[in-house]
């Protein structure tokens, strides 16, 4: 377990994190969220043990949190770009004192688990940005993390790409790796996370399990493309309408009443398109936030 | 530690550039060493001396005064000068490729002759006298050659301005990886201890290996024309430009003509010492610079004023070169000066004088500063490296 008892860091212009609290258990994803600025980044910097801690104490397994249990994918591209691609992993995981033939085969294995055999010998300038990032993954990957840190691992990737590293992501959780990635898009990481440590302006939010806040706030929204107007928010238990360009969203605290405007709407729709799920982690958090603020 | 400076040794030593500059260094140094083969080739007359082909009793006139340029050939065909007494007369036949400076020397030559050759015909008596009168007597005094020997000075000069170009090169290595981000990542691996002395390492590591091979190199070929013909055809053409003022016959004759002492080849080694000292504090104080830059912009204008800093101590050592200055005057002081005593001191005692309680009070003071610098170099690395990484634990596991 990655217990984080107390850690502060702040800088001198009050940025920074403040007395963050988390434990996280095996095979778990812990999403660390906040907008820009929150203290994310710091939060990962001190595990990292790139900067010191002000107070506060991290262990892993009850243990002294060691540089070669982690495996970092930082938030910035990180290559050396002249390097082929095989070269530059070779590096990250000789730092972390692999042996070379036991590199030779993590790398085999994972240049094909992230389906970048391709780009092997190929120099870093010639790859994509997203072929990159696959690159990163199997720097921080290839000496088998106890604690893998990915800060804004999905930032600047495409579809297919972004597809390719949560399932990455999701699957290594079951090696045992403890799993922090951060965040400022929640809808991006909601369904690889079990658990979020929200911070806003360096002090934590709102910490726990997703399925404990969602069963806090149970709730249904129903989404109606093309519908600018509102054209439901006087229906009977609507509690909250979000906009969102076209596309507007209703928040119901009763799912009988839910179900009720549903249907209505269903008998007067046209071509507009409807979904109804529990309301997401980006709601659910923005609630949170109103609430606290 | 070993992984940082194996990857940026071969990153510097065996990138493509320097294996083209290295091969190029082996193709030039191959073609200094065999440049009298090749150069005899396009301009045989540089290199070979000039064949003259001449009656009999001029040969034995001219062999014991005859310039090294010049050598007297049986065959006619073969010579480029030919001379021929005709009658009464002597027929000087001159190859067009040839300069009029050596017409005007066959013409003396044979001038001499032919006075001597007539002065023969007159009774002893008076031959004497004839030469008196028709020929000055002119004493020819070489002078000798300035005694400063400035070899030793040069060497240092040398490896002055090869280290400060390494010890940037490493400063410029902190500020790539500083802006390529991969400093954070190599961090997350390695103290800032570990990278600190890993780049100290890797600068002091990077000038024995360069200087290493490019003296591989000149040995190599050195060990080549040996075989070949121990130098001599090179001598030759370096006499033959007047590069040497004698004409050796081989590498061993011409080291023993250079009559390196031990005193001078210990001189030579501690000059040496001074000026590595000197050198690291340069580079730890690079490295130190280099560390607050955020871009790589910004390297060559914080870097720029560094070397002419650096600039000045040199020609601030050359201008002083004086034994007032040296021996008395601000050349005395700056020698006891840490980094400045890295030039100043070795002149000193390889030309001026200078005591051993002098060299070893200013080598002391070198090491010193070094020692201190090198403490506080890892402090405020570690402190500044990277934003907020003041006060973070140096010892990572």
């Amino acid at each position: 377990m990655l217990e984080i008892k107390g850690v502060s860091k702040l800088y001198g212009d009050k940025q920074g994190c403040q007395s963050i609290h988390l434990n996280v258990m095996e095979q778990e994803i812990c999403g660390v969220l906040g907008r820009n600025g929150s203290g994310k980044t710091t939060l990962f910097r001190c595990l990292l043990q790139l900067i010191p801690m002000d107070s506060g104490e991290v262990t892993l397994h009850g243990e002294r949190l060691l540089l070669s249990d982690i495996g970092y994918v930082p938030e910035e591209r990180s290559v050396i770009q002249d390097l082929r691609a095989w070269e530059l992993v070779v590096f990250c995981a000789k730092l972390k004192n692999m042996k070379m033939a036991d590199i030779y085969r993590e790398m085999d294995y994972w240049f094909d688990k992230l389906e970048a055999q391709n780009i092997r010998n190929k120099r870093l300038k010639e790859c994509s940005k997203g072929n990159q990032q696959k690159i990163q993954f199997i720097c921080a990957l290839i000496h088998k993390p106890k604690l893998l840190i990915l800060d804004e691992p999905l930032t600047g990737l495409d579809v297919d790409n972004v597809e390719l590293i949560k399932k990455i992501i999701y699957e290594h959780r079951k090696t045992g790796c403890i799993i922090l990635l951060s965040s400022h898009q929640f809808e991006e990481i909601e369904h690889l996370c079990d658990r979020v440590l929200v911070l806003e302006h360096s002090i934590v939010k709102y910490s726990g399990r997703i399925k404990d806040i969602k069963d806090a706030h149970p709730q249904i929204t129903i989404t109606i493309s093309d519908d600018p107007y509102r054209k439901h928010s006087d229906v009977e238990g609507v509690c909250r309408v979000i906009s969102d360009g076209h596309y507007t969203k209703y928040v119901f605290r009763e799912q009988k009443l839910a179900q009720k405007m549903f249907l209505s709407a269903v008998k007067i729709r046209e071509y507009e398109t409807m979904k109804v799920e529990s309301l997401t982690l980006k709601d659910l958090l923005g609630d949170i936030h109103e609430n606290i603020d | 530690m070993k992984t940082l400076i194996e990857f940026s040794l071969r990153r510097r030593l065996s990138n493509p550039v320097a294996l083209l500059l290295l091969g190029f260094t082996f193709l030039v140094t191959g073609a200094l060493f065999f440049s009298d083969t090749w150069i005899s080739s396009i301009a045989y007359d540089w290199v070979n001396p000039v064949e003259i082909n001449a009656p009999e009793e001029l040969v034995q006139f001219l062999e014991k005064q005859i310039e090294p340029g010049y050598v007297f050939v049986e065959a006619k065909e073969e010579a480029k000068i030919q001379i021929q007494f005709v009658d009464q007369s002597i027929e000087v036949y001159i190859h067009p490729t040839l300069s009029q400076y050596h017409a005007y020397q066959i013409e003396a030559w044979v001038t001499q002759y032919h006075t001597f050759s007539e002065i023969q015909k007159y009774p002893a008596s008076i031959q004497q006298e004839m030469i008196h009168v028709m020929t000055p007597e002119i004493k020819m005094t070489y002078l000798p050659p300035k005694k400063d020997d400035h070899s030793g000075f040069i060497f240092i000069t040398t490896m002055y301005f090869m280290m400060l170009s390494f010890s940037s090169a490493m400063a410029n290595e902190i500020v790539v990886e500083k802006t390529s981000n991969m400093l954070e990542l190599i961090l997350t691996s390695v103290s800032f201890k570990a990278h600190y002395y890993a780049k100290m390492f890797i600068g002091w590591l990077s000038v024995i290996l360069q200087t290493i091979s490019y003296v591989g190199i000149a040995l190599f070929w050195l060990l080549i024309r040996q075989l070949f013909d121990q130098g001599r055809g090179l001598f030759q053409l370096m006499y033959q430009i007047q590069w040497l003022p004698v004409r050796f016959v081989s590498f061993k004759e011409w080291m023993v003509s250079l009559n390196i002492s031990h005193q001078w080849v210990t001189g030579l080694m501690v000059g040496f010492l001074f000026l590595f000292l000197g050198i690291l504090v340069v580079q730890i104080i690079m490295v130190v610079i280099s560390i607050r830059i955020e871009h790589i912009e910004e390297a060559g204008s914080v870097q720029g004023p560094f070397y002419l800093a650096l600039l000045l101590i040199y020609y601030s050592s050359i201008f002083l070169n004086t034994p007032n200055q040296m021996n008395e005057g601000i050349g005395y002081i700056l020698s006891f000066i840490p980094i400045f005593s890295m030039l100043f001191m070795p002149m000193r005692f390889l030309f001026y004088q200078a005591s051993l309680v002098e060299v070893i009070l200013s080598l002391s003071l070198s090491l010193g500063t070094w020692m201190i610098v090198v403490q506080w170099g890892e402090q405020y690395y570690r402190d500044h490296l990277i934003r907020g990484s003041k006060q973070a634990k140096c010892e990572k596991k």
